[in-house]
């Protein structure tokens, strides 16, 4: 079947900036239909950031809570927040 | 042993003026290691149960460990042990800088006072030379300025103390021990346990060496420690040296309140939703760092260095050179008071750190007024004037200065959240405590384990006692790993060591420098069960003072009763009961009344004193 791209728009939160995306904030290209966890497992292996993909973080989708099964559309907008706990 | 202690513990009454010296035994160090350890051990074996914490029986202790000032890198704690007035039970807290190197130069592991003196005084180890010395001209200054006066006094610029400021003298109950102007053991009210000896301060300036056993070895440690710490892993230990070294503790403030793990509005709020990503990213040091900035400081050989030196000199509180505020202090004064505006945060920090107060319960206190504000329970009359609605940085200001100053409200709020309630006999469904003491800024909905730390360790209500906090609930022998993390926490602690060593240190590090440094070897089955003694140790202080399972409680909201209707944390309710269980269970405790058992207590070792005292014989 073909799938359309979509854009969505990923905030990460980090504890500082983050090795490896200087940029806070970065628009990616997904197949319509594609969840969270495709998001993820994207990022993940783009990036080499391993917390990505453990499912610890928290994620937002359009500022309600999100889980690996949430289906992304155009324009979402995707706040990853990194699972670090202060000092 | 061959190196990291002095051999040498000083204990001095203040009543009587007497000052005495005894040695170290090699049992004790091997069983107790240093630190709370060997601290909770003393104050067993000195006090008798039911003394009035503020009274001239409490023993307060400033304990070194083996590693403390031996080189090995991180290692520059000290700890300090009494009873606290807050909760009636065993205390400690410890800091970082530059004291505990020095009071083992100066010739002692550690130091216990006990007694009261009839006018302020001070303690000033000198090279093993030991003064009780005037303190009238000293009383009233802040812990800044007290530096200063003492240098003039004594002639030494080099000295270094551990004193208390305004708020230990006025015998409040939030009141800290701090070193070196802003290191603060801050918790459970230590600095009015000070105050009441009348004990400005602890004195310290040495020359002498510390010895290490293997220093060959000790620098190839350090230097794996250090490339560690240089080139951190891409996982959530290296995300934590990476920031911390970057930005500080408060590195993490942003992504922890958006994720749940901040509490937001006296923890009835939800952080993306009642603070916001905005307002999140205001408070958190990535936002406000390069405004501020002044220069790095690292404790004594700390090549991570997670502190720094601000500069605020315009807007409403310029305060010249201060500190960058921890994660602990920015999350307390701020989303917790649904404040945004940083240099209230900064403000507040400063205005503790001199004063000398825990910004922990500082912070959680006022946040507690705000709730009793919005719900009508408290208004401008109990609060002379000040109109504590959420968010206002100017209300949070004038109330941490009231507190300070012990003046007006701020006379019952220098007491504490749970004090102040009792005072005005209302508000009690609004307090956030563990025991009576004001708990964390790590949210237990987000990362359970926080739960049982909160509740059931002997010092209630702390972030920095470990605990399997962030490990899942479901997994099999959850006890045993909440165990394996508790003893681990004592180990480190004790040794000397920060506690982000047990993120930042290769592993198996903390071993190896014992080690190095004490000539001795440990196994980790020996390391493993000291640090468990420890743990017991501490426990057996408040089993003795009567403390019974029940009597450690915490506040409903904490645990998510009731659960909180959206946000992240949406309907998570921790099951307390059930880890408190797993947790005693596995340490051989009995589940109901907290008390280790007998068998257990004989299976640990070196703990002939309490076993005589809980069963007899
Ligand atoms: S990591 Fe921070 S708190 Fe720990 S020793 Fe280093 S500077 Fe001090």
């Amino acid at each position: 079947m073909h799938r359309k791209i979509v854009e969505v728009i990923v905030r990460l939160v980090l504890p500082t900036c983050c090795k490896m995306i200087e940029r806070e904030t970065i628009t990616v290209s997904l197949k319509e239909g594609d969840t969270v966890e495709t998001l993820l497992t994207m990022l993940g292996a783009k990036y080499g950031i391993s917390w990505l993909g453990e499912g610890t973080g928290v994620i937002f989708v359009n500022q309600k809570k999100a889980g690996l099964e949430t289906p992304l559309n155009r324009g979402d907008e995707v706040l990853l927040v990194h699972p670090i706990g202060g000092g | 042993m061959k190196g990291g202690y002095v051999g040498k513990l000083l204990f001095v009454d203040l009543t009587t003026s007497s000052i005495r010296e005894e040695e170290l035994s090699f049992d004790l160090a091997k069983n107790f290691i240093g630190g709370y350890g060997i601290g909770a051990k003393f104050l067993f074996d000195m006090m008798k149960p039911g003394v009035d914490p503020l009274g001239p029986e409490n023993v307060i202790g400033f304990v070194t460990g083996p590693l403390t000032g031996s080189g090995a890198y991180m290692g520059g704690r000290y700890m300090v042990v009494c009873k606290s007035p807050v909760y009636g039970g065993w205390n400690d807290a410890n800091a970082g800088g530059y004291f505990g190197p020095e009071l083992k130069k100066a010739g002692y592991d550690g130091v216990f006072v006990t007694g009261a003196a009839a006018k302020p005084v001070y303690l000033w180890i000198n090279d093993g030379n030991v003064e009780i010395r005037d303190a009238s001209k000293l009383w009233g200054k802040d812990a800044k300025e007290v530096l200063d006066a003492l240098i003039e006094q004594t002639g030494e610029p080099k000295l270094r103390a551990a004193v208390i400021g305004p708020a230990g003298e006025h015998l409040s109950l939030m009141a800290a021990v701090i070193n070196d102007g802003h290191r603060a053991a801050a918790r459970g009210g230590s600095g009015a346990v000070m105050g009441s000896k009348k004990l400005k301060a602890v004195v310290v300036r040495g020359t002498g060496e510390i010895r290490v056993a293997d220093r060959q070895r000790l620098s190839e440690l350090n230097k794996a420690i250090r490339e560690a710490i240089a080139n951190p892993p891409d996982n959530v230990f290296g995300q934590y040296v990476r920031g911390f070294a970057n930005l500080g503790t408060g590195s993490t403030t942003t992504p922890s309140v958006l994720s749940g793990d901040a509490p937001v509005k006296n923890w009835g709020g939800i952080g993306i939703e009642d603070f916001g990503v905005e307002r999140a990213k205001k408070v958190g040091n990535q936002s406000f760092n390069e405004n501020y900035f002044v220069k790095k400081y690292a404790c004594a050989f700390c090549p991570l260095a997670c502190g720094a030196i601000y500069r605020v000199d315009g807007g409403k509180w310029p305060l010249g050179i201060t500190e960058r505020p921890e994660y602990e202090t920015a999350a307390a004064f701020g989303p917790n008071c649904l404040n945004d505006d940083v240099e209230a945060i900064l403000k507040c920090n400063e205005l503790c750190n001199r004063f000398g107060l825990d910004t922990i319960s500082v912070g959680a206190t006022i946040a507690w007024v705000m709730e009793c504000y919005e719900k009508g329970l408290l208004g401008p009359e109990e609060l002379d004037g000040i109109e504590a609605v959420w968010g206002n940085a100017e209300a949070i200001v004038a109330l941490t200065e009231k507190i300070a100053n012990n003046e007006g409200c701020g006379k019952i709020l220098a007491l504490g959240s749970q004090a102040a309630a009792q005072k005005w006999g209302k508000g009690y469904e609004y307090l956030q405590t563990a025991m009576g003491i004001e708990v964390a800024m790590h949210d237990p909905r987000l990362n359970p384990g926080w739960a049982r730390v909160y509740q059931y360790d002997p010092t209630p209500g702390r972030h920095v006692k470990g605990g399997a906090a962030s490990v899942p609930l479901n997994i099999p022998d959850r006890g045993k790993v909440d165990v394996a993390m508790a003893s681990n926490f004592e180990i480190l602690s004790s040794a000397g060591l920060c506690q982000f060593s047990m993120f930042a240190f290769p592993k198996g590090a903390i071993k190896e420098l014992l080690e190095a440094v004490t000539g001795e070897g440990f196994s980790e089955e020996e390391l493993f069960t000291a640090g468990v003694r420890i743990f017991t140790m501490r426990h057996s202080f408040n089993v003795r003072e009567g403390l019974k399972r029940a009597d450690y409680t915490i506040s409903p909201r904490v645990t998510g009763k009731p659960p909180l209707p959206q946000g992240p944390t949406a309907g998570v309710t921790v099951d307390n009961e059930k880890l408190g269980n797993e947790f005693y269970a596995t340490l051989g405790w009995d589940i109901n009344t907290g008390i280790p058992g007998k068998d257990t207590l004989e299976r640990l070792g070196g703990m002939a004193n309490v076993i005589a005292t809980l069963y007899g014989g």
